[in-house]
């Protein structure tokens, strides 16, 4: 979109143009207004699939991923532990279900899904590249020193689009196909992955798994920390005093606002434009700052997407996950709403040991304090996947069903 | 100096405007504090302070990217190799218990407004397929949830976005609007490259319409 109106891509990738407007964008406010302070939202549409990226950066990862995801997930996890960013007495749970080990996988598979994992590497490490650009841009002309950067990576686990096979070009409607048939289909097309003509472009669900290292599950789960957990970097050379430190603090995507009103203080306003504000619910982190020992201030958290949820509490986690069998095909035991579980983070960071039979009282507390939590935040009613794919949404007599609804968004895309 | 300028408003001919009810710019609350007289002698010129920043604030920069594990980038311990990433950790912090909602719309909601998604209406997304009438399922952030650049820019600052937003529903996304929940409504001078989020021109994807947003001039 371009000054309210829709236009057409122009070809060149889309993180390529978004720097290019930023620093554009930032040149033009600096020379206007030296002194005034911007503020930019930067939200590459990477990696979300497709993944396509130039091939130069696909290639830097050439043969990097045939050891497979077991062998990456181990090694990962040693790394992760020597970083600190991961607790020194995590461990690393067992691959997820319906995920095979690398070693059982035939060489063609193996051959096919690690040129998928290549071709993820190189989208990720091209996103670097282009926010590498903005940075340097702002180090050129002498503003990176008072810039305050937050870096969300990930706004989502890894994702599960991308079926046990992985997606070239198959779109969520076209004929199903049994895994055997994708596969032979994908490795036909294998010279295709991360070109523009893999318009649906997505990594199997095991690299997904290992992307999503030490977590078990995916994007979508808000039941796991594999859906929800994500690294945050926070930069700002004139404000924060230790460089490279490690803060564990419980935090949430809605302390982000709050703790950068209170680094640049200003405060929340009560009217914006005479409406009266809802009040901030998010915990600014700015006490963590200069305080790596600070106790957590963000105690309670709540999560629901269709169906699936959690509910945080000091360490507590109680949990309820929602099988579906939309991605992998594969028969799942229908919802069970009394399929909670429950984990000690704080003793347990991967959710590996349910103490759901050993603490149903905890359990009860914290199911409790779900419901609480969607009342006031007005989450009722609890609206599934279920009932998102059988249309049971946003109905009006001229609805069509879900698959064709969604066809019609996205002949509008190419129409605009 | 209060007295002097009541005195000048009651020996005025003609007091057109004094006090509230002629705010000079939509943008401040500040009441007109200046005297409206028949002449130009008998009136006296006031102008609201220009908002300001704070003195020494920092220019900001929110980055998001799109569904990425854990595991991945090399700052966090995986084998994908992020040196931009790594280079403003190693000169920062990494929080490394930080959350997201698990899905892109409600994520981005939450981030912009520093509420809960299901608060600001946005429990699922703003598609018409993923969105239902309930106030936490609507899909249309209200505007008693201000984002981030509605509370910056009226407290002096430029702002803002590109690349993609995801909270703007279907119907609203057509070259007729209503814009109230694009982008510039909600302070994000937008601007941009491409309504998908593909990457290139060949995109077909549904979830991946018109989020895109980016635009030259600044408001």
């Amino acid at each position: 979109m371009e000054d309210q109106a829709h236009v057409r891509p122009d070809g060149r990738h889309l993180s390529d143009q978004i720097t290019d407007k930023s620093i554009s964008y930032i040149d033009r406010q600096k020379k206007a207004a030296p002194e005034k302070p911007f503020f930019l939202y930067y939200a590459p549409g990477a990696t979300h699939a497709p993944h396509q990226v130039d091939r130069y950066w696909c290639d830097l990862y050439k043969g990097k991923f045939d050891k497979g995801w077991d062998a990456y997930r181990e090694e990962v996890f040693e790394r992760q532990k020597k970083l600190g960013v991961i607790p020194a007495d995590a461990k690393l749970p067992e691959r997820n279900p319906d995920i095979k080990a690398w070693d059982k996988l035939t060489p063609e598979e193996q051959k096919l899904y690690a040129r998928f994992m290549e071709v993820y590497a190189g989208y990720l490490t091209y996103t670097d590249f282009e926010i590498g650009r903005l940075v340097n841009h702002l180090k050129e002309i002498g503003q990176l020193d008072n810039t305050l950067i937050f870096i969300s990576i990930g706004d989502n686990g890894a994702s599960k689009e991308g079926t046990l096979s992985g997606d070239v070009d198959r779109a969520l409607w076209d004929k199903h196909l049994t895994e055997a048939e994708n596969i032979s289909y994908n490795l036909k097309k294998i010279g295709e992955i991360g070109t523009p003509a893999a318009t649906e472009g997505n990594y199997p669900l095991g690299w997904a798994q290992a992307a999503n290292t030490p977590f078990k599950f995916w994007k979508s789960d808000a039941n796991s920390e594999g859906g929800t957990h994500n690294p945050l970097i926070v930069y700002w050379p004139k404000g924060i005093k230790e460089k490279g430190g490690i803060r564990t603090q419980y935090s949430h995507v809605i302390d982000i606002l709050p703790t950068t009103l209170d680094l640049v203080g200003v405060q929340a306003p009560e009217e914006i434009r005479g409406i009266k504000q809802q009040p901030i619910e998010g915990t600014s982190l700015a006490y963590s700052i200069d305080d790596a020992k600070a106790p957590t201030r963000h105690t309670v958290q709540y999560y629901y997407i269709f169906g699936s949820r959690s509910i945080y509490d000091h360490g507590w986690k109680a949990e309820l996950a929602y099988p579906n069998s939309f991605i992998t095909g594969i028969e799942t035991p229908p919802f069970d709403e009394n399929a909670w579980e429950l984990y000690n983070l704080n003793e347990d960071y991967t959710e590996r040991i349910d103490l759901a039979k050993k603490y149903p009282e905890k359990l009860a507390a914290l199911k409790a304090e779900f419901e609480e939590q969607a009342k006031s935040h007005h989450l009722y009613p609890y609206i599934t996947f279920d009932d998102v794919w059988n249309g049971r949404i946003h109905r009006s007599k001229d609805s069509k069903s879900f698959i064709d609804a969604v066809k019609d968004i996205t002949k509008a895309g190419e129409n605009q | 100096m209060i007295e002097s300028k009541v005195l000048n408003a009651l020996t005025s001919t003609l007091v057109l405007a004094a006090g509230a009810s002629f705010p000079l710019h939509a943008q401040t609350a500040q009441p007109y504090q200046g005297v409206v007289g028949r002449t130009l002698a008998e009136s006296k010129e006031w102008w609201p302070e220009p908002v300001k920043a704070p003195d020494g604030a920092p220019n900001v920069i929110w980055i998001l990217i799109d569904d990425v594990g854990f595991g991945a980038a090399g700052t966090f311990g995986g084998l994908i190799q992020t040196p931009t990433f790594d280079n403003l950790a190693n000169k920062g912090l990494r929080y490394t218990n930080f959350h997201t909602t698990a899905v892109c719309a409600p994520t981005r909601a939450a981030l912009l407004t520093g509420r809960n998604s299901a608060s600001v209406h946005e429990s699922g997304f703003s598609h018409t397929v993923l969105s239902a009438g309930f106030p936490g399922w609507d899909g249309r952030v209200p505007s008693s949830a201000g984002t981030i650049a509605e509370i910056l820019r009226q407290n002096g600052y430029n702002t803002f976005a590109v690349g993609k937003y995801g909270v703007t529903p279907d119907e609203d996304a057509t070259d007729a609007g209503p814009f109230d929940r694009w982008l510039p409504e909600k302070a994000l001078t937008t601007s941009s490259a491409s309504l998908v989020r593909r990457p290139t021109n060949t995109s077909r994807t549904w979830w991946k319409i018109r989020l895109m947003c980016v635009r030259m001039a600044a408001t």
